[in-house]
């Protein structure tokens, strides 16, 4: 993955270094919010979607999308759980939530942060019960989990919303 | 840490369509998980695994269910009127913590052992055919 | 560029999606002694179809109803006349020329079956009836055809000269048609014989069982719970509802006819594929029959003839064999639903009321 990025023309060392740090925090905030006992297991609440949208607002679109499949991807060979169950979910969920904040951000009228954050919250729940439903072969009974987890991930997009909104202010423009 | 963290702050910092955005998800949730619950006794529950239907169990006699999950066996059991999970071998036992469940719209799930049981009402869950002639 | 780095990244990404590990089958093994439905959806006889079988064992459970599908597509190759290599389409090709063509015990069945039903309803059901289809452009894009030409075409349709050889010991049964011109259809009975056949398949697996092709349906045994087979008959003007909730008992076959599948409005009035031999053009006075009887193969042709014979002589024919049920939908003037039913009726009719309005006729 060094390799990668060192070699593309273009990208600085100070950014592949910032991406890196980046990378980490969000890995660290993924094996974190794995210890929070779930009632469900496997789903993810989606802290590290904050970091995604930071990216995605600071960096554009392919960052956000590199630093979230790096993410997943260390996760997951950290905790063990490659290839898994928890994998799967954090996969589908977070790849839906980085594409879906990156549409959100057009919309009209127009979202701040922390409604592209509810918006990314919702498709990161939609994105976590559609592999559970798929993938996992559990089929439509998935369904049935569906409101409480979208009621839930509307109050949690706010706050990491607002985490991203007051770091965004605070640090100088990259 | 910011001055973003309380709720009212961060209310007034939302736009129109932010606000409009939140109610809506919520409000959708809400009416889905509402009217799938109804208040009334349930009559049935139908019991499935993963995506195959593999019982409808009435809920008006008491009955003892050994199922087969994806961890291994799971058991249900139906007590004057009310269905639970009573014996699990999945890591969080959220299942069994559910309790009995008895009204209509009620689920109970499993979702490592790939469980998942809905209560059905009277009306409904008798009328639901195994097929249609057409 | 971050396109670059954004590529390799994916290069070495994608592969992982791959890992056969993450999906597990939804197989698995269950306790002794449980029993559970396995159903199986698939596509055959130019319908959906789903079978559902209470089983222990998943594995036996599978490949049963994999052996049952297959029968399934088998019966079709050669019932069809749509493929010119069927048996069917070989007995339509040499219509006139006196040869007499060797079939197959399962056409034999068939075209067996077929004629002691046109038999039996006095040609309200007739097997022969292929080129009046044909004319009309059933089942794809129907046409209003010219009168003159059904007329030209009735002739041609009889089953007395669908001629049945008695085959000597050891040989294979032999028929022909008599005339040239003269087609058999059998879309109206093939979809029954399959059913039985997938039927004795099945049995050698559990007696509890659910064959549904399209609307057709045959159920055996009962549920996991104990309760038996419920199926519902589709009330024929609104789709969303049903007319009345049947409970089978093992070993019934049912099937609907009805004016609201393969039809189409030709000059302000609804022209339906259901054909009267007599006179060419499609039955008129009933909206659906449902007809219950002890095999799919009889139940299927009964359906059509009940549905030509109409709700009074069609009841009366079917009310009067011991081994047939039967509920004819007709529709009155204003778009009133009259429903009648033969008395065997009333005690398989689930007790929750119909969610559909019936007014007793």
């Amino acid at each position: 993955m060094k390799a990668a990025v060192h070699g593309a023309p273009g990208l600085s060392a100070r950014s592949a270094a910032r991406l890196g740090l980046l990378v980490s925090i969000a890995v660290t905030l993924q094996i974190a919010e794995s210890l929070i006992p779930r009632p469900i297991p496997w789903l993810r609440l989606g802290l590290a979607n904050a970091v995604t949208l930071l990216v995605l607002v600071r960096a554009g679109f392919r960052a956000a999308l590199l630093v979230t499949a790096i993410r997943i991807v260390l996760s997951g060979l950290l905790l063990g759980t490659f290839g898994g169950p928890a994998f799967l979910l954090s996969l589908s969920g977070g790849m839906a939530a980085a594409v879906v904040m990156a549409f959100a951000r057009f919309a009209t009228p127009p979202l701040s942060l922390l409604g592209v954050s509810v918006a990314g919250s919702a498709a990161h729940v939609l994105g976590q019960l559609a592999a559970l439903a798929s993938l996992l072969r559990l089929g439509s009974s998935v369904a049935m989990l569906a409101p409480l987890l979208l009621a839930t991930a509307v109050p949690l997009g706010l706050v990491t919303g607002a985490f991203v909104l007051a770091i965004h202010r605070r640090v100088p423009p990259w | 840490m910011t001055p973003l963290d309380s709720p009212k702050k961060i209310w007034q910092a939302m736009t129109a369509a932010d606000r409009i955005l939140s109610a809506t998800i919520l409000a959708v949730s809400i009416a889905w998980g509402v009217g799938a619950h109804g208040s009334e006794q349930g009559a049935v529950a139908v019991v499935l695994l993963g995506n195959e239907e593999c019982a409808r169990v009435p809920l008006d006699r008491d009955a003892f269910i050994p199922l087969q999950g994806r961890l291994g066996p799971i058991d249900l059991e139906v007590h004057g009127g009310a269905i639970a999970v009573v014996r699990s071998d999945c890591p969080n036992h959220v299942c069994t913590a559910m309790g009995w469940k008895r009204a209509t719209g009620d689920v109970l799930a499993c979702v490592p052992n790939g469980l998942f049981v809905r209560i059905e009402g009277g009306a409904a869950g008798a009328q639901a055919p195994d097929a249609v002639a057409r | 560029m971050r396109a670059r780095a954004l590529l390799v990244a994916a290069f070495v990404f994608l592969p992982l999606l791959f890992l056969p590990s993450c999906a597990r089958e939804s197989r698995h093994e269950s306790a002794p002694g449980v029993v559970r439905i396995f159903t199986r959806s698939g596509l055959v006889m130019g319908t959906t179809a789903e079978i559902k079988v209470a089983a222990v064992d998943s594995t036996r459970a599978e490949s049963a109803l994999a052996a049952a599908y297959a029968e399934l597509e088998r019966v079709e190759a050669l019932a069809t006349i749509h493929t010119p290599e069927s048996e069917a389409s070989r007995l339509n090709a040499a219509a006139g020329n006196g040869e007499l063509v060797e079939t197959s015990a399962d056409l034999d069945a068939i075209l067996t079956a077929a004629v002691r039903a046109a038999e039996e309803s006095g040609g309200a059901f007739d097997p022969t009836i292929g080129p009046i289809v044909r004319l009309w452009g059933f089942p794809g894009r129907p046409v209003l055809p010219d009168s003159a030409a059904v007329r030209k075409l009735l002739p041609l349709v009889g089953y007395q000269r669908l001629i049945r050889a008695a085959p000597a010991e050891g040989t294979a049964p032999r028929w022909r048609l008599a005339d040239r011109g003269m087609q058999i259809d059998l879309g109206g009975i093939a979809c029954g014989y399959g059913i039985d056949r997938a039927a004795q398949i099945l049995r050698r697996t559990t007696p509890d069982f659910l064959i549904n092709i399209g609307g057709d349906i045959l159920v055996s045994g009962q549920r996991p719970d104990a309760k038996p087979w419920t199926v519902a008959i589709q009330h024929p003007r609104d789709p969303s509802t049903f007319l009345m909730t049947l409970h089978l008992p093992s070993g019934i076959a049912i099937s609907t006819s009805g004016d609201y599948e393969h039809f189409a409005i030709l000059n302000g009035v609804r022209r339906h594929h259901i054909l009267d031999p007599h006179t060419g053009y499609p039955a008129e006075h009933l909206c659906s029959v449902t007809i219950l009887a002890p095999d799919g193969v009889r139940c299927d042709a009964w359906s059509k003839a009940a549905f030509v014979l109409g709700p009074e002589r069609g009841l009366q024919a079917v009310e009067e064999d011991p081994d047939l049920e039967g509920v004819f939908v007709s529709e009155a003037d204003g778009g009133k639903l009259i429903v009648r039913e033969t008395t065997g009726i009333a005690r398989l009719r689930s007790t929750a009321p119909a969610q559909a309005d019936r007014s007793n006729g």
